[in-house]
């Protein structure tokens, strides 16, 4: 889902950046505050992991891929502001180093696939582990699968304020794709949670 | 800490070496802005020397990428730490 440059007028771009970059100010000084020494070195492992991920694309539909995006898992983990941190690490990187993504759109990309995944994607798994009594398992699935719904629709949304392809047709082909690659972003990040539930349950965040 | 982070490496490790049989459809987006006409407006305005995760140095194309996730996993690992202590211990 990374928008490469060209797909987004000034306006939109600017917006988007202007929108990523206070919420990553944000992020900085919440981390400041309440990082645990612990977490760092898996800021940096969760990291490699997630851009290592992100390159394993699977077939989904149609000669189309999709790949693990990690927003999710990465919020849960570190907690959703030094998740949101790592998460533009990993696409600034992918932008400036791998052409995948824009710099220009490096915003909106930042917006879609990390504020969305860890900020968002952090309170709608907190929220169904708690009306789903503590299931992470069904909670984690939801919630990853909702991030790359909800990423999708802001990209067409994006396209269409640039005026690159109407909302009406862009909205429905973008969101319906996504709908079938975030059931492997559900799984994955259900099961990678599973099994650090299982391992070593201390190193998720804890809301302090 | 040290065994989580051996053990996780073992994973990128593995993860980084699949990666040439990773599908190389185009993926959602990009698919979308085949169907509608729009993909030609993609402009690139960096030229990277690893630019879709393929060194151009190297002729062998599964070599190749495996080497670009190697960088980018280093880069990745380094600069997230260095973000993470910065922020933590630098007084801003």
């Amino acid at each position: 889902m990374h928008i490469p440059d060209g797909f987004l007028d000034t306006k939109t771009w600017i917006s988007f950046w202007a929108i990523s970059f206070s919420s990553l100010s944000i992020a900085v000084k919440k981390v400041k505050n309440q990082l645990e020494e612990k977490t760092i070195p898996l800021m940096g492992v969760l990291g490699a992991f997630v851009f290592a991920a992100q390159m394993l694309n699977f077939p989904v539909l149609n000669g189309t891929s999709g790949h693990f995006v990690g927003g999710v898992l990465i919020g849960i983990i570190l907690g959703p502001y030094a998740g949101l941190i790592v998460m533009s690490v990993i696409l600034l990187l992918q932008s400036l180093l791998f052409a995948d993504g824009g710099i220009l759109t490096l915003g909106a990309n930042i917006f879609n696939m990390g504020l969305i995944g860890t900020i968002f994607g952090y309170y709608i798994y907190n929220f169904f582990k708690k009306i789903l009594k503590e299931n992470f398992f069904v909670a984690s699935f939801i919630a990853g699968w909702l991030s790359i719904v909800l990423g999708a629709f802001f990209c067409s949304l994006q396209l269409s304020i640039s005026g690159i392809v109407p909302l009406s047709i862009g909205l429905p082909s973008m969101v319906g794709i996504h709908a079938l690659i975030g059931i492997g972003e559900g799984l994955i990040t259900s099961l990678i949670l599973n099994f650090i539930f299982k391992v070593r349950k201390d190193l998720i965040y804890q809301k302090v | 800490m040290k065994k989580i982070i051996l053990y996780s490496f073992i994973i990128i490790i593995v993860l980084v070496i699949l990666s040439p049989i990773a599908s190389s459809s185009p993926d959602g987006l990009e698919k979308v802005s085949e169907i509608f006409n729009f993909s030609e407006k993609g402009i690139i305005l960096i030229n990277s020397p690893i630019a879709d995760y393929s060194l151009r140095l190297i002729k062998n194309d599964s070599l190749s990428t495996i080497l670009a996730g190697f960088i980018g996993v280093l880069i990745v690992f380094f600069l997230s730490l260095a973000v993470g202590y910065v922020i933590k211990r630098v007084k801003i």
